[in-house]
């Protein structure tokens, strides 16, 4: 998680488009591990997003296992 | 993208129109309104599917259908020849034109068929938008739907559906994050990892202790070097540059070999101190199963029994739970049907049986949650204790661990709430560690007695590096025990990392949508007002909209009805009112989104106003919604049935010029069913020579009668349902022949008619629906399993029952001042008024 975490803040009179573009950032911003397995992952269920969150977790464990 | 408009469609071969090379054109008005009125049964229908499949994907004539009953055989038309045909042009802000072809295949399937075709596909998709159609069950759904569903409609129309499904994903994701994790479980694996290490330690210093060195801290590095000087103190030649690779075994067997005459008694004191260790661990693991852990492991027992207080609801719940995902639930059932016994009727007055069922299996569920981490929780607490090499090392005759493990960890049923409460553990490891005690006494008296036998010398040694060996051994599995710890923290920081990112997530992501919504709702509300007043013109009722904190709902509310205020609209508004509200929402919705689709459809969206607010609704189009005095408004394209309002609609074409296209669809036109030709003067006699072949005809039988029954509807003129005419199943002749009897009737009744001698009575009609379910039942049915017991003459008797049946209709009426729709009159009766045959 970021130190100072971000805020998110959409604009009415900004195009649909550029407020997702808004929460990318934010996402990123708060965490840039997750930010990204999240956003690859949106379009899917959340049972197929916790499974791959899962994956990820695990990925890291050994990846920091292998080099201690 | 600019904004694109539809300039023409050209249609054949699809739903009701065939029309093979000469397709159906229909010019649109792009910098106005385009209204298309027909009586029913014209085709409106048909342009507005051929519009709403290729743009929207959606068929309006199945929205109604249950999935099983929606044939995609008929959208292309039956009766053309060869792929149905769309072409759609586009005009966009400066006028440029790009055009799309579509092709219907025989199963209703549509495909681009342009020649840049990736190009056309992005600009339909392009396209795509919620605001492109609207029919009466489209905009009624605002109103008709919960607080939360009408939100979720909203965001929807204002082209932030993405965000609500991304915060309804975000919820689930946030629900259960514990349990979706085992943090606690994983908690509870580092506690007993802790207890093995504490364990180990103990061990280690009570060698430590037996072989002459004390010490007080536990350092790892420092108990190596002491191990590593003592041994060389014992053997010098060894070398222990690593006290952790040291074989033991290897070593003592090495220096009892130089002893061989005790040997045998040696062997036996090795194989007594190393059954005595094995005894000690045990006994010592045992003691970590504590009544503190039992009492836990009891606690969730009896809580995830709580869930569910009578066993029928989990074996139900169980069993309902394997139905609804075997049969994919009550979506192919009906809901008051049971899953499992087809029972119908169930349910009661308040619930449907579905969601009766559906609360017992919700309870199913969270009983089998809860039981899961009971499950969790012991089997960790027996493996820990290593319980099962206790149970086969005192060869006990209960065997209750194995059970229990059997039962627990093997088997994906849940078991019986009073099984784990017989376990009785408590008084099970009493029995276990009392027998591991006396055990341990009677090893070590008998490895004194051993020990007496062999010089005192030679036995220090051994045991000296058994007691190393052993350290050894606890040394390891502290290593291993203090990576799994680390392990398992790293699991636990992450998931909890992620818990709190997601959390975080969904609560900026609420809080700022929220207040993004409530600020879009406040505009479309003032919008919504202003329409709704132009359509109802009741100043008395002002509309409003609001966005609630919780969740997504959206609420519409009365600021004012007459002299009260903030009421809920949907229940005070009556239906005319209702449907306004929800139009006026639409149209402030579609105006505000910025969208590459410039225009929107209108089906019959104004049966439930009368002629007044019908022209009010009209105006309102015509100034505001269209593009006709509005710069940002839409292309409007509108079909009506209502004759009334067709007068209105050629009131504002002439208001409005060049900016209004009005179009009426007539059957002259060319949409209509079109019966094909067929000669079938020869085909009767061609089948009796058949049949007296002995050929198979009954297929052919059926066809013949369709052809002959078609042929009387078109030389009489008959007008058919443009569902009787599109329905190719064994139904069509008996309805064809039903509608035709009504007809028949219908005419009947006209006293001023005459009717011909030779019409069939209504007996015939009797007798000639018998002939058709010979035909369509028997006849070919027993055909198709090659079984036939039908004799040549009964078929030949059929094709003449069909025949007298047809030579009962003349069609001697051939004036060519009668107008078409008369014909039949004519046909039945050459005496009616106004025609001249003589």
């Amino acid at each position: 998680m970021a130190k100072t975490p971000p805020k998110l803040l959409f604009n009415k009179n900004k195009t649909i488009e550029s407020n997702y573009n808004e929460f990318e950032k934010y996402v990123k911003q708060l965490d840039k591990d997750f930010g990204n397995i999240l956003l690859q992952n949106i379009d899917k269920s959340p049972d197929e997003i916790r499974e791959i969150t899962k994956d990820v977790i695990n990925n890291f464990i050994n990846k920091k296992m292998s080099n201690e | 993208m600019n904004r694109q408009y539809i300039k023409t469609i050209s249609i054949e071969g699809f739903r009701g129109i065939n029309n093979k090379g000469n397709p159906l054109v229909i010019p649109f008005n792009t910098e106005g309104v385009t209204s298309i009125f027909a009586p029913n049964g014209e085709g409106k229908s048909s342009i507005f599917d051929s519009l709403s499949y290729c743009l929207n994907d959606e068929l309006k004539c199945f929205k109604s259908l249950e999935r099983e009953n929606q044939d995609f055989k008929t959208v292309r038309n039956l009766f053309h020849e060869g792929d149905g045909k769309i072409i759609i042009q586009f005009e966009d802000d400066k006028f440029v034109v790009q055009t799309v072809e579509f092709k219907i295949n025989d199963n209703g399937i549509k495909e681009i068929v342009s020649p840049n075709k990736a190009l056309a596909e992005s600009l339909i998709n392009q396209l795509k938008d919620p605001h492109n159609f609207l029919d009466y069950n489209s905009f009624t759904e605002i109103i008709n739907n919960t607080p939360e569903n009408a939100g979720k409609t909203f965001l929807k129309l204002i082209g932030y559906e993405k965000f609500s499904i991304i915060q309804d994903k975000l919820g689930q994701l946030t629900r259960n994050l514990e349990r979706d994790f085992n943090i606690n479980s994983k908690k509870i694996e580092i506690n007993d990892s802790l207890d093995r290490i504490k364990l180990s330690k103990e061990t280690i210093l009570e060698r430590l202790k037996n072989i002459g060195h004390s010490n007080k801290n536990f350092k790892i590095k420092s108990i190596i070097k002491t191990c590593e000087k003592g041994i060389n103190k014992i053997i010098p030649e060894v070398s222990c540059e690593n006290f952790i690779e040291i074989d033991f075994d290897k070593l003592i067997d090495s220096i009892n070999s130089k002893e061989s005459k005790y040997n045998d008694i040696k062997e036996k004191l090795v194989k007594k101190n190393q059954e005595n260790e094995q005894l000690l661990i045990l006994l010592k693991k045992t003691m970590l199963f504590t009544q503190t852990k039992y009492k836990r492991a009891s606690k969730l027992f009896t809580n995830a029994y709580k869930v569910l207080p009578d066993d029928k609801d989990k074996y139900l719940g169980e069993l309902f739970d394997v139905a609804i995902n075997t049969y994919k639930g009550f979506e192919e059932i009906d809901k008051n049907t049971c899953l499992l016994c087809n029972t119908t009727n169930l349910g009661n007055k308040n619930k449907s049986f579905a969601e009766i069922i559906e609360i017992r299996i919700n309870k199913y569920k969270k009983f089998k949650e809860q039981y899961s981490d009971f499950k969790n929780f012991l089997i960790v607490l027996i493996d820990t204790c290593d319980l099962i090499t206790t149970e086969n090392y005192l060869f006990s005759k209960s065997k209750i661990v194995k059970k229990v493990i059997n039962e627990f960890y093997f088997n994906s049923e849940v078991v019986n709430r009073d099984y784990f409460n017989k376990m009785n553990f408590s008084d099970l490891l009493d029995n276990y560690q009392n027998l591991l005690k006396s055990q341990i006494e009677l090893l070590d008296s008998e490895i004194a007695t051993l020990k007496k036998q062999i010089p005192e010398e030679l036995l220090t040694i051994v045991t000296k590096l058994s007691n190393y060996k052993t350290i050894q051994t606890n040394l390891n599995e502290i290593v291993e025990f203090e990576n799994i710890i680390s392990s398992v923290k790293s699991y636990i920081y992450y998931s909890e990392r992620w818990a709190q990112y997601i959390i975080t997530v969904k609560e900026n992501f609420i809080s700022s949508n929220n207040e993004l919504m409530k600020v879009i709702a406040s505009e479309i509300s003032s919008d919504t007002q202003k329409f709704f007043q132009e359509i109802m013109m009741t100043p008395e009722i002002i509309p409003r909209i609001e966005k609630k904190d919780a969740g997504q709902k959206i609420l519409m509310l009365l600021q004012n009805f007459y002299s009260i205020s903030e009421k809920k609209a949907a229940s005070l508004l009556s239906e005319s009112y209702r449907n306004a509200l929800c139009l006026s929402i639409y149209f402030a919705c579609a105006l505000k989104k910025k969208s590459t689709s410039g225009f929107i459809i209108l089906d019959d969206i104004t049966s439930s106003f009368d002629g007044g607010h019908q022209r009010y609704l009209l105006q309102l189009i015509k100034n505001k919604i269209s593009r006709i005095s509005n710069k940002k408004g839409k292309q409007i394209i509108m079909f009506t049935h209502d004759g009334e309002l067709e007068k209105s609609l050629k009131a504002l074409k002439q208001e409005s010029s060049v900016k209004w296209n009005h179009y009426k669809l007539f059957k002259e036109s060319n949409i209509k069913v079109d019966i094909k030709e067929i000669d079938i003067s020869k085909i009767g006699i061609e089948l009796k020579r058949k049949a007296n072949n002995g050929v198979l005809v009954g297929v052919e039988v059926r066809k013949y009668f369709e052809s002959i029954v078609l042929e009387i509807y078109k030389q009489l003129q008959i007008p058919m349902q443009y569902d009787l005419a599109n329905n190719r199943d064994k139904r069509m002749l008996h309805d064809l022949i039903t509608n035709l009897r009504n007809m028949m009737k219908l005419y009947r009744q006209i006293p001023s008619m005459k009717l011909m001698r030779t019409l069939p009575t209504d007996n015939d009609f009797i007798d000639i629906l018998i002939v058709e379910k010979d035909v369509s039942n028997k006849l070919e049915h027993f055909e198709s399993s090659d079984s036939s017991s039908y004799t040549p003459t009964f078929i030949v008797g059929i094709i003449n029952k069909i025949e007298d049946f047809k030579n009962k209709f003349q069609y001697n009426c051939t004036c060519p001042e009668v107008n078409a729709g008369k014909t039949y009159y004519a046909a039945v009766n050459k005496k009616q008024k106004g025609c001249k045959c003589k």
